[in-house]
């Protein structure tokens, strides 16, 4: 069975997305991820696949397995698609893997080497057959899926459902519940499972699809375990505080539903695997206009998450945690959300665009959040060719305090051991407390960090002297220089009083000294100078002497590109930092780490990396991530190849 | 627990922080009659930049990081420790944590005090081995430094991470020794004497008292 599985991830690895197998993908998959493998081979040939590292890696396996010496033994259609997707309802998640066949005959081949099980034919459809197996393979002439079924425990805990499949009821497993039992019944018998086996219809929202579902094939299960002497079995103390008897029927019970419950998962795996080979374009996921939006065709990678509060909430019934189950009540606040993730790998850069869909009522609250844009008054505090990196946002400080009681409100309706009335007095409390206005015009909420590189500075510290005569030491200061990273921060703020009314008492205290337009504080414990300046509406922190004094007597000099200045205003958070630039200004001698060179060298050929946050468009956000890596490396595919057969070991 | 930008702020400055540099100083007054006073300095004031960063995190490098007041209740337990001691008074300490600079001072009725009190704590420590430090043959006015900790020391830096080891590459160790005679001869040719000849004084890399390319052991002959 690992073998097989092995062979299927194989299979994906060199995959990538096409129009066909995206048909076969249900329109209400909660999770879907396309690999787009035509865009893929554009960028590496599938003989530079197969001789680079990831080649040399996986071929051996393939030719130990006997299937062949090259990918295109597999059998599959490396040009075509591959998709996974997750479907789930309130008994089952699927977890179903779509690959298009090349050569029908080669993938039966590679199917039975790697497995040594035999095909069975059941009309168009091949299918692989064990007792052993955990999850169901059907392929056709075109097609191949494999899907691997997880039962949602919960569902099974309730009393119609546990009658319906001729469940023993389970207890909750606790050594209380198994001290001083009663007499036991050594007689376990499994019944039957109802006939037949009805598999809860899957829910399909928003767009008008109607899936058939075929009756379930019927099943028949009986298993009796008869007489079991537990005192033979288990030697086990008089004086032991639980029954083990009572103990080891516990796990009879659920190793008898356990085998029920493997029975029902194969059934609805092989019925669901014959559902999607023979699913059509009308039933298709390309029909939902949501991931049609989210996805786009060009990517190299593509995935779509329909809602995924409705992915988490099965994992968390399953672990059936009360803490579990809070968090479960937090996703509430992001009911309804759909993302799309497109991952491009293009001739110069790397990209990766995520769109999120908010509900419309988290979608007000993010408006009302990223109510201010990014003041552009900082952009003449920044100077490109000294900056190695920046991090800037743009959030309304007044209506975050003001939404976020809010939030929190609908985040937690139903906290067991929470009174909600509580929650709600707690938050109307948080709101009472702050004045949301004189905190917004304190701080206004956009900034910027701005990394300006390494740079030295004079220090003093303390050394000794001796006299000659009697080496007597007397204590001296002396200088050296030494390397710190200098970091600016800029905050807007409307209304600074509070704060030079602070200052004024800290020079007052003399723990801050008025130095020509700046101040410098003392503050105890920290390991650099803090320099503060307050100016035209901006509130500037700076660990640079320099460069405090620059602002103060207006004498920066400001440069920026407009793809820079377009970058920090037009976001709502924005990133940027210049690995390579950073590699050239440490001090690589002198920091004596064993690990540098390997640092050194991914920063050296890592380029650059920039991160954004848009505005709000309509209720979408979009996050993209862009790694533009150092000319002359090649197309995205081979700068990865290259990066990880060169890294230093 | 501190924001998340300024432990990066901090780890970064330990980055770039050139390596570790200290000294440790042993200064010791010997009089006629074998008593006298010693004082040990640790000044890691060229490093405080690099410890001011650590001070502010938890642990480095998987050491846990002491805070200030760990520090001065250790020092303020080998005080107690001293002062109790027999032969050994006037305990006294300087902690500057500004600068990194720590300093104690005791005077002793005979050399072989300091020797009890540090194969005392060296028992404390669980660790076997006989040593002394210092001798004083008050007849011959002969005055010995010995090193006894030479193979517990290469042992102890051996066992050390690399990372761990380059706290010492810049390390060094001061030796001064002053006496109310002059000194007529002396063994060890790296150390110094004053231009009164009444005191001695050697400097050397820790790493090469750990190598063994250097020794600190001496024997003085004072004049009577």
């Amino acid at each position: 069975m690992k073998k097989l599985i092995a062979f299927l991830l194989l299979g994906t690895t060199v995959f990538i997305n096409a129009q066909e197998t995206i048909e076969k993908v249900p329109a209400n998959a909660k999770v879907v991820v396309s690999a787009n493998s035509g865009n893929l081979l554009e960028l590496m040939s599938i003989k530079q696949l197969e001789e680079s590292l990831l080649g040399k890696m996986i071929l051996p396996q393939l030719e130990q397995m006997g299937i062949g010496s090259s990918f295109k033994d597999v059998g599959l259609d490396l040009k075509g698609s591959a998709q996974y997707f997750l479907q789930s309802n309130d008994s089952i998640m699927y977890n179903v893997v779509v690959l298009p066949i090349k050569n029908h005959n080669k993938l039966e081949s590679a199917i039975t080497t790697a497995s040594h099980m035999e095909i069975v034919q059941e009309q168009e459809l091949h299918t692989i057959e064990s007792k052993d197996i955990e999850v169901s393979i059907v392929w056709s002439k075109e097609y191949f899926v494999f899907v691997y079924g997880a039962l949602v425990s919960s569902y099974f805990k309730q009393d119609e459902v546990i009658e319906r499949y001729g469940l023993e009821a389970e207890k909750e497993f606790s050594w209380d519940n198994y001290i001083q039992s009663d007499s036991l019944d050594t007689d376990v018998e499994m019944v039957l499972v109802k006939e037949a086996v009805d598999e809860p219809s899957d829910e399909t929202e928003e767009i008008e699809i109607t899936e058939e579902i075929e009756e379930p094939d019927t099943y028949v299960v009986v298993e009796k375990v008869e007489n079991v002497d537990y005192e033979e079995d288990i030697d086990y103390e008089e004086d032991m505080e639980y029954d083990a008897a009572e103990y080891n029927h516990y796990h009879m019970e659920v190793s008898a539903n356990d085998s029920i419950k493997g029975m029902l998962t194969t059934a609805w795996s092989f019925k669901k695997a014959k559902q999607i080979i023979r699913g059509s374009k009308d039933t298709s996921i390309i029909r939902n206009k949501d991931f049609k939006k989210s996805i786009d065709d060009k990517a190299e990678l593509s995935i779509y998450i329909d809602d995924f509060t409705t992915i988490l909430e099965p994992w968390m019934d399953q672990l059936g945690l009360p803490q579990m189950r809070m968090s479960k009540n937090l996703l509430n606040a992001y009911e309804g959300m759909s993302n799309g993730v497109n991952l491009y790998l293009n001739d110069t850069n790397i990209e990766l665009t995520l769109a999120t869909r908010l509900n419309d009522e988290m979608a007000d609250y993010y408006k009302g959040i990223y109510d201010r844009d990014l003041n552009d008054k900082f952009l003449n505090y920044i100077n490109e060719d000294k900056a190695i990196g920046y991090a800037a946002m743009a959030i309304n400080t007044e209506n975050i305090l003001k939404e976020y009681p809010g939030i929190v409100s609908r985040s937690m309706p139903n906290i067991p051991y929470v009174d909600k009335e509580l929650v709600d007095i707690a938050t109307e409390a948080f709101s009472l407390i702050l004045d949301e206005k004189a905190i917004g015009e304190l701080i206004n909420g956009d900034g910027v960090v701005v990394f300006n590189g390494i740079n030295e500075r004079e220090v003093t510290y303390t050394t000794y002297e001796y006299n000659e005569e009697t080496w007597e030491s007397e204590e001296i200061q002396e200088t050296k220089m030494e390397k710190i990273p200098e970091m600016l921060i800029m905050l807007s703020s409307d209304n600074p009083s509070i704060l030079n009314k602070l200052i004024a008492y800290g020079v007052k205290k003399q723990v801050i000294t008025n130095e020509n337009g700046y101040y410098d504080f003392k503050i105890p414990d920290f390991p650099m100078s803090v320099y503060v300046i307050i100016k035209d509406g901006i509130v500037f922190i700076s660990n640079s002497k320099e460069e405090a004094t620059q602002i103060a007597s207006g004498t920066f000099v400001p440069y920026l590109t407009d793809e820079h200045k377009s970058m920090l205003t037009k976001n709502k958070f924005a990133a940027y930092f210049d690995g390579s630039r950073l590699a050239q200004e440490l001090p690589v001698e002198d920091m004596g780490i064993a690990q540098m060179k390997v640092i050194i060298y991914m920063l050296d050929n890592f380029g650059s990396l920039s991160m954004e946050t848009s505005k709000m468009k309509g209720n979408t956000i979009t996050n993209k991530i862009e790694w533009a890596y150092p000319a002359g490396k090649g197309n995205a595919m081979e700068y990865f190849f290259d990066m990880i057969q060169n890294m230093p070991r | 627990m501190r924001p998340f930008f300024f432990r990066l702020l901090f780890l970064f400055v330990l980055l770039i922080s050139t390596t570790s540099c200290f000294e440790i100083i042993e200064e010791l007054s010997l009089h006629k009659d074998g008593s006298g006073n010693l004082q040990l300095t640790l000044n890691a004031s060229q490093s405080k930049s690099k410890l001011a960063s650590v001070m502010l995190l938890d642990t480095i490098q998987g050491h846990k990081v002491p805070s200030k007041k760990d520090i001065k209740e250790h020092i303020e337990e080998l005080v107690s420790d001293l002062n109790a001691s027999e032969g050994i008074s006037n305990v006294t300490y300087k902690l500057n944590l500004d600068s990194y600079i720590v300093s104690l001072s005791c005077d002793f009725k005979e050399v072989a005090n300091i020797n009890d009190f540090v194969q005392k704590l060296w028992d404390k420590q669980r660790s076997k081995g006989t040593f002394k430090s210092y001798s004083f043959d008050v007849g011959k006015q002969l005055f010995s430094r010995y090193y006894g900790f030479k193979d517990n020391l290469k042992n102890s830096v051996r066992s050390l991470k690399d990372d761990d080891k380059k706290v010492l590459d810049n390390a060094s160790y001061t030796l001064i020794y002053r006496f109310d005679n002059t000194v007529k001869s002396f063994s060890n040719r790296t150390a110094r004497l004053s231009k009164s000849k009444k005191a001695m004084m050697m400097k050397t890399p820790i790493m090469d008292i750990v190598s063994g390319a250097s020794t600190i052991e001496n024997k003085i002959q004072l004049t009577n």
